[in-house]
């Protein structure tokens, strides 16, 4: 069989008896991340310590040909790390050594169980900090960050994870494992490290890395600025990116995320507020309070009620703190929530958070906004009680009008949480059969047995096998794909 | 019938202004719509016709000499901007848009995609893309794989699929965009690209600071990289290529800055004061003398063609490996010969030498010499490598090539793949 006792006592041998979790009890743990939409538990779970560890569990499982599901913390939100087919989950957490700070070459070499928030406490006194930093940065691995291209606040202007990977060490679905570089991002050949980033544990296992390390700002301001509604809001952050600044953070609250903060953090925001901005520029201190003045005008000419600059780092640890910790305020507000992630060109904010109102109304269900203004990123926190059915049916349902109001208005359907299992069957709206299908070869060249992360991304009425094997038979036959209708837009 | 998508010429003339690497294309078509192109690319698979595709041509000599040319598609006619949407500061542009076009066209709004290749006249879009072309303010933005949001490809067998959006922040699928980039051709053809792009900065500056010997150069370079300032070019340039730039000094160290205006005149005075006490020879450039500056660096290896016996190396490692690679190509040229001539991004750890008067096994035996070595032009036909094995995982972009292009018939035997 499968789960043969050869098969557990191959694993034990590779990660000794403690680095095997098995009993239903304890693979409970494992069915699912910050996703709670689909679950299922693993057969098995293994702990690797090292990289060669990883390979040898890798290829134990490819010869019995079981699926494997490399999982961080868990914190992911779209079910990426949840083994919807079973088989074995690796988790990375006992990896979770810095490894190497190269200050004389601004990058550090770290394992992938490390924590996105100790990273940078670790990189700190040396002046530098990794920039991407997801909302649950306390919590999540780099590994993870990885696996998902994750964002976070200050993606606006340093980029997501994926402008800051030099190289992965990765253990290929056959065991192989390999470097995609020495470190640095220009390599002879196709850019592994590039494409392996953002592929949601179906290309590889990341078992180390090369990341950036970004020196420190000499400087930063934050203000917070509250607006009467969210339009006038919306329109001063249109306005800040049309005339050329680039803060380092542009985030929005509506009404009913302040609420929920501002209990939880003391920050006194009045309750006559529909909307709050918080905005970070940072860069060397010369210009910085001009640039900041100039910001702050333009608060100002959308109607702005009130601009609060946090001067003190107490005031500003505090402003972001409630930023960050928004969607745990949410507690306060309804037993559950669902984060919906989705993106629309910026200029498309006000309209899409209309859309979100009408859409609270339509469903009957209170909506609160918390996100990334700056980028077009959205995050609507779809508040309902999972113990009823019928909310959870109209959370779904509500979230499924605002990906299709984002895609027609020029939007995709994730902007940083990834397509996992939950946005799978959204992915054709967006993109046409071909489209996918380039994809699903892009992951067959990786995975030809389908053995990692299996039925994540790929819409599950048209899997990556399928589109794959389309694929290659339209090439051969020097024929352009037959189109299954009505998947086009 | 239908009507005519494309005309494949074959005319001597427009074959020979074709020729890729030395080898003479049997036709050459110049589609003039993105549907056209995957009508080309599905003629071209149905006659099993092997296809190099052709922006500008700027980047053709680099690689092995493709095994046999049935077809050119050249990209000379897909030139417009499909969508530009200045308030969100994004772009799609076909692949053929020079970047000197897409640059003046961003600047009427104010706007720009700061990558800025050599003969920015004549290099494409997409052969930047393709080619991982870069350019001196890769220091502080990367390379368009940093910039790029979307792109639009043409299959092996005229299939056309897209991937991306027109969004800022993006991870709805796999990062198609990162498997094109660099992939010199040989996956699909890529027929148009969409780009977050920036606002010029209000001020801009740069300072030159002339140095006696290398190790004072990388002195500044260190000092720069390891300080709060966000210099967007850091480029460090031997005598010859200092001589262009109005300077006598056997290497200078040209520092480019943007941004508000008082943070460029910190940044200008921050660089002046790097310069070392007993050579104080540095030199402060603003505005037009500043875009001539760097117009010229950016240039400094490609501003002439590749004669015969010229070979230009590109090259990359880590910023703390520079000095060593620098008296590698300096010993090299005492021993192999070829006066070489470097410029370097300084802070990044890459750069370029370009070699004249060379044999091919003068040639091999400077592609030998520096393992650091990411791509190599020539317009030699016999060298025993073009390309260093990949530093790991060959096995897996052999069976990227092979999901993709199953007959190679895309730029067949020029990659390493």
């Amino acid at each position: 069989m499968q789960y043969s006792g050869e098969l557990i006592r191959a694993l034990q041998a590779v990660v000794g008896t403690r680095g095997v979790v098995m009993g239903d009890a304890a693979l409970m743990t494992y069915e699912a991340d910050g996703c709670v939409m689909d679950l299922h538990a693993p057969n098995i779970v293994v702990l690797p310590q090292t990289s060669e560890q990883t390979a040898a569990i890798v290829k134990i499982a490819h010869q019995a040909r079981i699926p494997v599901v490399a999982r961080g913390a868990g914190t992911g939100l779209s079910g990426g790390a949840t083994p919807i087919h079973g088989g074995i989950v690796i988790a990375m957490t006992r990896m979770d050594q810095v490894l190497e700070v190269d200050a004389a070459n601004r990058r550090v070499r770290v394992q992938p169980g490390v924590i996105n928030w100790e990273l940078s406490q670790q990189l700190a006194p040396h002046g530098y900090a990794f920039m991407p930093d997801p909302s649950s940065q306390k919590a999540c691995t780099l590994g993870g960050n990885i696996a998902n291209n994750s964002g976070g606040p200050h993606c606006l202007k340093y980029g997501m994870t994926t402008n800051h990977v030099l190289a992965l060490r990765t253990v290929l679905p056959n065991g192989d494992l390999i470097w995609t570089g020495n470190g640095r991002i220009d390599t002879v050949g196709y850019d592994l490290a590039g494409v392996m980033t953002g592929s949601e544990g179906m290309f590889g296992i990341v078992t180390e890395a090369w990341v950036r390390m970004t020196r420190l700002p000499e400087a930063l301001r934050v203000v917070l600025a509250l607006f009467p509604d969210i339009p006038s809001a919306s329109q001063t952050v249109s306005t800040i990116i049309a005339r050329g600044i680039l803060p380092a953070a542009l985030e929005m609250m509506d009404k009913l995320a302040i609420k929920a903060v501002n209990g939880m953090y003391k920050l006194g925001l009045p309750d006559s507020a529909g909307s709050a901005l918080l905005i970070e520029v940072d860069g060397v201190s010369d210009g910085l309070d001009e640039l900041l003045a100039q910001v702050v005008g333009i608060c100002r000419e959308h109607g702005a009620i009130e601009v609060r600059p946090a001067t003190t780092a107490a005031e500003q640890a505090q402003v972001w703190a409630a930023r960050k910790n928004a969607f745990g305020a949410m507690g306060r507000l309804s037993p559950s929530y669902y984060l919906v992630d989705t993106v629309v060109p910026r200029t498309k904010l006000p309209a899409i958070l209309a859309h979100v109102g009408d859409v609270a109304k339509d469903f009957h269900l209170p909506i609160a906004n918390v996100f990334h203004a700056g980028d077009g990123n959205l995050h609507p926190l779809i508040l309902f009680d999972r113990r009823d059915k019928q909310q959870l049916e109209r959370a779904l349902g509500a979230a499924t009008e605002i990906l299709k109001e984002s895609v027609r208005l020029g939007g995709v359907v994730s902007g940083e949480h990834g397509i996992g299992v939950e946005k799978r069957d959204y992915m054709d709206i967006l993109f046409t059969t071909a489209d996918l299908a380039a994809m699903a070869g892009l992951r067959k060249s990786f995975d030809p047995l389908d053995l990692f992360n299996p039925g994540k991304v790929f819409p599950a009425r048209t899997g990556c096998g399928e589109l794959a094997e389309l694929r290659q038979n339209a090439i051969s036959a020097n024929e352009i794909t037959a189109l299954p209708s009505g998947t086009w837009i | 019938m239908t009507d005519v998508l494309f005309t494949i010429l074959t005319d001597a003339a427009t074959r020979s202004a074709h020729m890729v690497h030395g080898v003479l294309p049997a036709r050459v078509v110049i589609p003039t719509s993105q549907a056209a192109v995957g009508a080309v690319m599905q003629q071209a698979a149905q006659q099993g016709w092997t296809v190099v595709p052709w922006g500008g041509g700027t980047h053709q000599h680099i690689g092995a000499p493709p095994t046999q040319v049935d077809l050119v598609v050249s990209t000379a006619a897909l030139t417009g901007v499909l969508q530009h949407e200045p308030n969100d500061l994004t772009i799609s542009v076909e692949a053929g848009m020079t970047a000197g076009a897409l640059r003046a066209y961003l600047a009427t709004h104010g706007q720009m995609i700061p990558i800025d290749p050599a003969l920015p006249d004549q290099t494409t879009i997409g052969g930047m893309l393709a080619t991982a072309c870069d350019g001196p303010r890769r220091a502080q933005y990367g390379l368009l794989r940093d910039m790029i949001i979307g792109i639009h490809v043409i299959e092996v067998n005229g299939q056309p699929s897209r991937a991306g959006g027109m969004v800022v922040k993006n991870v709805s699928g796999f990062d198609m965009m990162k498997l094109y980039h660099g992939s010199y051709g040989t996956l699909a053809l890529i027929t148009a690209a969409n780009f977050k792009l920036i606002p010029i900065p209000p001020a801009r500056g740069s300072v030159l600071i002339g140095c006696a010997d290398t190790s004072a150069a990388l002195r500044i370079v260190d000092t720069l990289s390891q300080s709060q300032l966000t210099p967007v070019a850091c480029e460090l340039l031997d005598a010859t290529i200092a001589r262009t730039v109005g300077i006598d000094a056997p290497w200078v160290v040209a520092i480019g800055c943007e941004g508000p205006e008082p943070a460029v005149e910190r940044h200008l005075r921050d660089a002046v004061a790097l310069a070392p006490s007993t050579d104080a020879r540095s030199m402060v450039r603003r505005l037009e003398a500043h875009d001539a500056l760097w117009r010229t660096i950016a240039d400094a290896s490609a501003a002439t063609p590749l004669a015969d016996g010229e070979l230009l190396l590109r090259w990359a490692t880590i910023p703390a490996f520079v000095g060593a690679v620098l008296t590698r190509i300096a010993a090299t040229g005492l021993q192999v010969g070829g006066a070489p001539v470097v410029h370097v991004r300084a802070s990044v750890g890459c750069g370029y030498v370009r070699l004249t008067g060379l044999s091919t096994a003068q040639q091999d035996a400077w592609i030998a010499a520096l393992p650091e070595v990411i791509a190599v032009a020539t317009t030699d036909n016999a060298l025993a490598h073009y390309w260093h094995a990949p530093a790991g995982g060959a096995d897996v972009m052999h069976r990227i090539k092979a999901e993709f292009d199953p007959q190679e018939r895309l730029n067949p035997g020029r990659f390493v793949v």
